[in-house]
């Protein structure tokens, strides 16, 4: 696994309903690499991910998982959605979420859906892992948005996946929340390759080695290059930044 | 208290058997109402239950038809309205999963259309057929046959509901994730359906077309306010229909009502009650 990217897609390009969403996208990551897809509302980052997953199919090129079609490999992906469509009050507990991460294993257990003192222990682990192993038997419905995104996330973390794909995980959280989600993003990439999506630059650009600028076309930058010019030409326009840290620059000129 | 011993006496009557079998057969028939009624509320699809529901007149007065014109004498109205509810769960369900726009538009009309068409073959029967019984119930038509399918309901339904409770549970909660983890979505969205499908026509003996969705879901509803787990909830679901229905054929029999309307009125009654309770608690 080691010498082949986790992901690779190659001139890919997907449209809805005729209107071009992405065009001749090329990217390669590698295993344990991080990265960070940023980029206007509507510049198409849900849809790559999408595609990443083999959720939807791109028109043209081709996208490789792990060396294989999305479909086959997508089990080895952690992956928090943007938004749970959820109903707010579903009768679940925390741990009934993060237990269902463990879904999709072969045999008859796996067959049923039936989990064992492994998936058990995973899914105290994972929750351990964020920090939210008091909460483990309390309604979802009852937790703020933060801890619910890091509930999330240990679903995501407990399918023993290889690469964790975080769709907008800053949304709907303060900053206490987000530096916490910064620190755990850092140590879990030291055991598993790392994509975050979001629109907040301020947020990824310690974390991360690559950012990935998703506007309909797509622009990978190392994060050293990542300035005001490019955040300009990403989003078309001046961006006031309110950041809590001091690497970037607000942007004067554009 | 002259009453309930009435009551009980009623029920013990060998010559007096239909409200005997409407216990038995509500009283059973709670356990699927329970269960595929909590994955109903759950899953939001109480709309689409009730259009299951209204497309078995279809089938049950085609059935009729069949019986009376063709004197086609094994065409029970039973039979009619299975295929006709697995037909409308199949078509109903692939509706809802693929044409993403309008898709209240499109079961409403299936809803109605199923309707009408039962109506229709019941006008052209030869022989005049009241279908109030086959929309809001007549307990007076339910036979030691129809019990042993609702018991087979039963057990098939708990059985199906335990083994799957987990995949099921992952697709009412978060769809899209439960296929990334290979979980095929689809199948056990029209499973579900299919199941629904099933406790409704099972069930329309007691309760009919019209009111057999509203023991589908307030019951499952009221459990809601309580349980924190969904295998909670369908326990208290079954509990709190089994208790409905009980309840509401004793006053039925002792007020000389219609035994369905009394059940379904306890039934919202309770719903309402809890439903302001849990307000009113938040609030205070």
């Amino acid at each position: 696994m080691s010498n082949q990217p986790d992901i690779q897609i190659r001139n890919v390009s997907f449209a809805y309903q005729g209107t071009p969403v992405l065009e001749d996208v090329n990217i390669s990551v590698g295993a344990g690499e991080s990265i960070c897809m940023v980029g206007p509302n509507g510049g198409g980052k849900t849809t790559l991910v999408k595609l990443i997953l083999g959720l939807l199919s791109p028109d043209r090129g081709e996208i490789r998982l792990f060396g294989q079609a999305p479909r086959l490999a997508r089990l080895h992906v952690g992956y928090m959605p943007q938004h749970v469509r959820y109903d707010p009050l579903f009768p679940v507990t925390v741990t009934d979420v993060v237990l269902s991460g463990r879904l999709g294993q072969g045999g008859l257990g796996g067959f049923f859906g039936f989990y064992g003192k492994a998936d058990r222990r995973a899914a105290r682990d994972a929750l351990c892992r964020l920090g939210m192993e008091q909460f483990a038997r309390r309604p979802f419905a009852a937790l703020s948005g933060g801890q619910r995104q890091r509930v999330l996330i240990a679903r995501a973390i407990c399918s023993q996946a290889e690469l964790l794909l975080l769709d907008e995980p800053t949304a709907n959280v303060d900053m206490v929340a987000e530096t916490q989600l910064f620190k755990i993003l850092r140590e879990l990439n030291r055991r598993m390759t790392v994509i975050v999506v979001t629109h907040d630059l301020g947020f990824v650009s310690n974390l991360v080695d690559r950012v990935v600028c998703v506007n309909r076309k797509v622009v990978t930058h190392p994060t050293s290059e990542l300035s005001g010019r490019v955040i300009c030409d990403l989003y078309g326009s001046d961006v006031s930044m309110v950041r809590h840290d001091n690497i970037l620059q607000e942007p004067t000129d554009g | 208290m002259a009453e309930i011993t009435e009551l009980f006496e009623a029920l013990t009557d060998p010559d007096f058997p239909f409200l005997r079998y409407a216990l038995i057969a509500g009283v059973v028939g709670s356990i699927p109402l329970g269960v595929v009624g909590s994955y109903v509320v759950v899953r939001r699809i109480s709309y689409i239950a009730g259009a299951i529901a209204h497309c078995v007149l279809g089938g049950i007065g085609a059935a009729l038809y069949m019986q009376e014109v063709f004197d086609a004498q094994w065409c029970l109205p039973i039979y009619g309205a299975v295929l006709s509810a697995l037909a409308a769960a199949v078509v109903i369900g692939l509706v809802s999963l693929y044409a993403h726009q309008r898709e209240d538009t499109v079961i409403g009309a299936l809803w109605v259309i199923g309707m009408a068409v039962g109506l229709m073959f019941f006008a052209g029967l030869p022989v005049y057929v009241d279908p109030m019984s086959y929309l809001f119930g007549n307990i007076l038509l339910i036979s030691p046959h129809d019990l042993w399918m609702v018991a087979g309901l039963a057990v098939l339904v708990a059985v199906v509901g335990a083994l799957f409770y987990n995949k099921l549970l992952a697709v009412c909660f978060d769809e899209e994730f439960a296929e990334l983890r290979g979980v095929r979505v689809k199948f056990y969205y029209l499973m579900l359906l299919c199941m629904t499908a099933m406790t409704v026509v099972l069930m329309i003996r007691l309760l009919g077309v019209v009111l057999v969705i509203a023991l589908l879901t307030l019951p499952a509803a009221v459990a809601g306010n309580f349980s924190r787990r969904l295998w909670q909830m369908m326990l208290l679901a079954v509990l709190f229909s089994m208790t409905f229905i009980a309840a509401g054929l004793g006053i039925s029999y002792i007020h000389d009502l219609p035994s369905g309307p009394v059940i379904v009125i306890l039934a919202g009654g309770v719903y309402l009650a809890t439903a302001v309770g849990s307000r009113l608690r938040l609030r205070g």
